[in-house]
């Protein structure tokens, strides 16, 4: 049977699948059903398409030699965010990037997934000027950002993410949506 | 900034994000790249076999030995561990607080924040509801009337309440000359303003030093506050961070010269709405 295609199936249980017999298809399963995210949220942090390939694999990569430890303390798609947020946060360190410019090459052309009717796509000069905002905030408030607006995730959940109160995230959202709008003030619709 | 502001920013930001999303294929050539990895870092024999060890089965003819040895690896740790403890509770002096430390001079008590309320709710009413903040600094009283008042109080991440309660913050600065144990009282500003208000206090208001501060009350009750105060002429200090309702906490530390300067914050919500 193929596990990817019992959708009803909890993480958890695939890590246990996993934990239990070793069988690869689990494992394959929870790449398959995370990796969007996961590459999201690496973009989101290191605003750059090939740094956030070569991420997202070192993640699954890291997550799969840990995931005979993994105790089930928290959900796994919160481990899995917190070894995401943690592996892009000590590249941009490796890299120098946490106070300087994030060394955006020229944008990659990536093929666009078809949107849905309530967003709209960007100017070029517009997404960029996002993308520029956001480099200018610390890691853990790029992180906040990305984890509860873009990414839909909990505040109580970004706080296990990040491992503080969810007071501090709520405190990082505020500082970093009063950073952006100082900076993107000019693309702000009317 | 307001709500209209914050959903503004956040709708920019799924725009943008929606745009730089990968598509299905490339995940599906990255994931067929991360599989191939896997494949050369998982070894062979892992691959058919548990990851996690099963529980070790011991032997029921050791298993007596074996708890009496753990008993008295466990009986010799407690004891050796509370030597130390003792050892140690002996040896080190007590360390005493500083007078500093003690923070009940920029503690702001439960009467007095229900006095604040009450003066605010009265003076707000007398402006028409155009009262933005007041404050008690060097012996005067500031008011700030302001019929467009700065900073409107509404946000996605507070309730219908929040944006209708007042925060009272009491910012208090020390100082001692070096080798002088004795700390004084320098400065002490006592505001009261609606939540999410700027406020900016200085010369020409009749206070001798800067001060702005800016606070929002949080969902879980704790309050987000940005303080900036002037320690000495062009000087600036900031602070940012979450403080909880009624705690006082040492926001700033200092020395210059041979002052050293520490500064004491405290916030509390006021418990009536203002009308």
């Amino acid at each position: 049977m193929d596990p990817t295609a019992d959708t009803d199936v909890a993480d958890e249980e695939l890590v246990r699948r996993y934990q239990a017999t070793g069988s690869r298809p689990h494992l394959d399963a929870l790449l398959e059903r995370h990796i969007g995210r996961v590459r999201s949220l690496a973009y989101g942090m290191v605003l750059n398409h090939s740094d956030a390939d070569d991420l997202t694999q070192e993640v699954f990569l890291r997550v799969t030699k840990s995931l005979a430890q993994f105790k089930g303390d928290s959900k796994f798609s919160t481990w899995l965010y917190r070894v995401t947020v943690n592996t892009s946060t000590r590249f941009l360190e490796r890299r120098g990037k946490l106070a300087a410019e994030i060394d955006r090459r020229a944008p990659e052309p990536l093929e666009r997934e078809t949107q849905g009717p309530e967003c709209r796509m960007l100017s070029g000069e517009t997404a960029q000027a996002v993308a520029d905002a956001l480099a200018t905030l610390t890691p853990a408030l790029r992180a906040a950002m990305v984890l509860v607006v873009l990414d839909g995730v909990s505040v109580d959940e970004a706080a296990e993410v990040e491992s503080c109160t969810a007071s501090t995230i709520y405190w990082r959202i505020h500082e970093g949506r009063k950073i952006l709008r100082q900076r993107l003030a000019g693309y702000l619709t009317p | 900034m307001n709500e209209h502001d914050e959903k503004k920013i956040d709708r920019l930001l799924c725009d943008w994000s929606a745009g730089e999303r990968a598509d299905l294929q490339h995940l599906h050539r990255l994931a067929e790249r991360i599989k191939s990895a896997i494949d050369a870092q998982v070894a062979p024999d892992s691959q058919y076999g548990p990851l996690v060890a099963p529980t070790p089965t011991v032997n029921a003819g050791w298993r007596t030995p074996l708890v009496c040895f753990s008993l008295g690896v466990a009986a010799t740790v407690l004891v050796t561990g509370l030597g130390i403890a003792w050892f140690v509770a002996r040896e080190k002096p007590i360390a005493l607080p500083e007078p500093a430390e003690t923070t009940t001079f920029a503690q702001i008590d439960t009467g007095q924040i229900h006095n604040r309320a009450t003066l605010f709710r009265e003076l707000n009413e007398f402006y028409a509801g155009n009262l933005a903040w007041m404050a008690e600094v060097d012996g005067r009283v500031v008011l700030r009337v302001d019929s467009a008042k700065i900073g409107s109080p509404s946000s996605p991440i507070q309730t219908n309440d929040a944006r209708e309660r007042s925060v009272t913050v009491r910012v208090v600065v020390i100082a001692r000359a070096a080798g002088d144990q004795r700390w004084q009282t320098l400065w002490k500003a006592d505001v009261i303003s609606e939540n999410d208000q700027f406020v900016q206090i200085g010369p020409s208001d009749g206070a001798k030093r800067d001060l702005s501060l800016w606070a929002h009350l949080l969902p879980d009750g704790s309050v987000a506050v940005d303080t900036s105060i002037s320690l000495e002429a062009g000087n600036q200090e900031s602070y940012s961070g979450v403080q909880r309702p009624s705690v006082p906490e040492r926001i700033l530390t200092r020395k210059s010269g041979n002052i050293e300067y520490r500064v004491f914050q405290t916030v509390a919500v006021l418990p009536e709405k203002v009308g």
